[in-house]
C-alpha cells in the first residue's frame, strides 16, 4: 500500500506544497490552524482540487493535472473523518452506516450484514435506531468511524478527530482509535494541532507550516 | 345575499396547481444554481430568476400576454399544435400565478439548500454516494423545513395573485375570476358586502396557512434540539 503525493495549491496567504510518499502506518501531520493541513487532506479525498501535481494511490492515478485526471471523491476509496463527524442528522446510526454499502449497489442482506458487523466492531450495539443528535461525542465519533470503515477505504484521513470532545473523554477514545488504526494496518493520516495526540497515535510525524512540510517542526 | 363561491374554487384550484408546478421547478432550479461553480453564473441566474418577484405584476402580465396571447408566438404554438388556448382561460390564471410565485419557491429552496452543512454533502461523496442520491437522501431531507415554507408561501401567493392574472387571464366570471379579482370587481360595482365576504375568506385561508407553516417550523426546530 502506497500513496504518492506531489501537489501544489495556492491558498489565500501562502501556497500549499506537498511532496510525500505515504506507506502503511499512521502519519501524524502536525500544524497550527490555517497551516494548510486540512486542505492537504481535502485534496487527497477529492473534496478540493489542487492547482497542479499528481496523486497516485496503489498505482491508481487519483489526480494528475498534466493528464487532466481528477477522480471524483466517489471513486477514490479514501475515507474521511470530518472534524464535526458530519453524520447525516436525518438518518439513524444504522442508516448512516448503510449509506456506503448501499451506494456500492450491494444486496440488502449484504448491506445489513456489514452494518451489523460495524455496529459490533465499534461498540454501537443498541444504538442502531438512535439519531446523531441523541449520541454523546464519543458515540458520534465511533458512528462516523463505523460509517467510514463500512466502505473499506484504502486510506483513512482523520481531520482533528478529538477537537469536538471533552478532555476526560479524549484519553479513552485515543486509546480506542490507536487500537483501531493498528488493526486496520493500512495507510492513515491524522491531522492535529495537539502534539501529545500526534505523538501517541502516529508512527511517523511531519510538521506543516504555511503550506510547507518538514520533518522538524518549530514548537507549536 | 348568496355569495357566488366560484371565485373561491377557481382560486383554490389555481393556487394548488401553481404550488404543484412551482414546488418542483423551484427545487430543481435552486439545486442547479447552488451547484454552479462560477460565482458569476450564480449571480446572473439568481437575478433573472428573481426578477418576477420585484417586477410590478402587470409588467410580468404584459410579457406573458406578449408571449402567450392568442396571436403571439407561444400562444399560436399551443393553439395550433395542441388546440389549447391559454390566454383568458383557467390555464392563464395558473400561468400568471406560477410566474409570480416561482421566485418565492426558488429563493426559499436555495436558502434552505445553502444552510445545509457542506460537510454533509462532502461526506456523502467520500462514502461513494452518487450526486443524485446525495440530493434525495441528504440535501433534500435536511433542507425540508425551508422547502415546505417555500411551498406554503407560493400557494398563498398563488391565491393572492392579481395584476398578472388580470392582464393575461382577464376577469371572466365563473372562468378566470379569482378571489382577488372578485374583491376588485365587487368594490368597483359598489357591492361592499360581497367584497367583504370574499375578503374574509381569503384572509382566513391565508392566516391558517401561514400560522400552520410557523407551527410546523417550530416543531422542526424543537425536534432538532430534542
Amino acid at each position: 500500500m502506497q500513496v504518492e503525493i506531489n501537489i501544489s495549491k495556492k491558498l489565500k496567504e501562502f501556497t500549499l506544497q506537498a511532496e510525500l510518499v505515504l506507506q502503511d502506518g499512521v502519519l501524524g501531520l502536525m500544524g497550527s490552524s490555517g497551516s494548510g493541513k486540512s486542505m492537504l487532506l481535502k485534496c487527497l479525498a477529492g473534496i478540493e482540487t489542487p492547482d497542479s501535481g499528481r496523486i497516485v494511490l496503489n498505482g491508481r492515478v487519483l489526480f494528475d493535472s498534466a493528464a487532466k485526471i481528477n477522480l471524483p471523491p466517489q471513486q477514490r476509496r479514501v475515507g474521511y473523518l470530518f472534524q464535526s463527524y458530519a453524520l447525516f442528522p436525518n438518518m439513524s446510526v444504522a442508516e448512516n452506516i448503510m449509506c456506503g454499502p448501499r451506494a456500492k449497489g450491494l444486496a440488502k442482506e449484504h448491506c445489513l450484514a456489514i452494518v451489523t458487523a460495524m455496529m459490533n466492531k465499534f461498540q454501537l450495539q443498541g444504538l442502531a435506531a438512535r439519531y446523531p443528535r441523541q449520541l454523546s461525542g464519543g458515540q458520534k465519533q465511533r458512528a462516523a468511524l463505523a460509517r467510514l470503515m463500512a466502505v473499506e477505504p484504502e486510506v483513512i484521513l482523520l481531520d482533528e478527530p478529538f477537537s469536538a470532545l471533552d478532555t476526560q473523554l479524549k484519553d479513552k477514545l485515543q486509546e480506542q482509535l490507536q487500537q483501531l488504526l493498528a488493526e486496520y494496518g493500512g495507510i492513515s493520516v491524522l491531522v492535529s494541532h495537539d502534539r501529545q495526540e500526534i505523538e501517541r497515535l502516529s508512527d511517523k510525524v511531519l510538521f506543516i507550516h504555511q503550506g510547507i512540510l518538514s520533518e522538524e517542526g518549530a514548537t507549536c | 345575499m348568496m355569495l357566488d363561491l366560484s371565485p373561491v374554487w377557481i382560486s383554490l384550484q389555481t393556487a394548488a396547481a401553481t404550488m404543484a408546478i412551482v414546488f418542483f421547478a423551484g427545487i430543481l432550479t435552486a439545486w442547479w444554481v447552488v451547484s454552479r461553480k462560477r460565482e458569476a453564473t450564480k449571480i446572473i441566474a439568481d437575478g433573472v430568476l428573481t426578477v418576477p418577484l420585484v417586477l410590478p405584476p402587470t409588467v410580468a402580465g404584459f410579457f406573458l400576454l406578449y408571449l402567450f396571447g392568442n396571436n403571439r408566438i407561444l400562444g399560436r404554438f399551443f393553439l395550433d399544435n395542441f388546440g389549447i388556448q391559454i390566454a383568458f382561460s383557467w390555464l392563464a390564471t395558473v400561468l400568471a400565478a406560477a410566474v409570480i410565485a416561482f421566485p418565492l419557491m426558488y429563493r426559499s429552496a436555495r436558502g434552505a439548500f445553502e444552510q445545509v452543512d457542506v460537510e454533509l454533502l462532502q461526506a456523502g461523496r467520500t462514502l461513494g454516494m452518487s450526486e443524485c442520491s446525495i440530493f434525495w437522501r441528504v440535501l433534500l431531507p435536511n433542507a425540508l423545513p425551508g422547502i415546505v415554507s417555500g411551498g406554503v408561501l407560493s400557494f398563498a401567493r398563488g391565491l393572492g395573485e392579481f395584476g398578472a392574472t388580470a392582464m393575461i387571464a382577464g376577469n371572466i366570471a365563473g372562468k378566470t375570476r379569482t378571489l382577488p379579482l372578485a374583491v376588485y370587481s365587487s368594490v368597483a360595482a359598489g357591492e361592499m358586502d360581497t367584497a367583504c365576504g370574499y375578503v374574509v375568506i381569503i384572509l382566513a385561508v391565508c392566516l391558517v396557512m401561514v400560522v400552520g407553516m410557523n407551527w410546523y417550523l417550530y416543531r422542526c426546530k424543537k425536534q432538532q434540539e430534542g
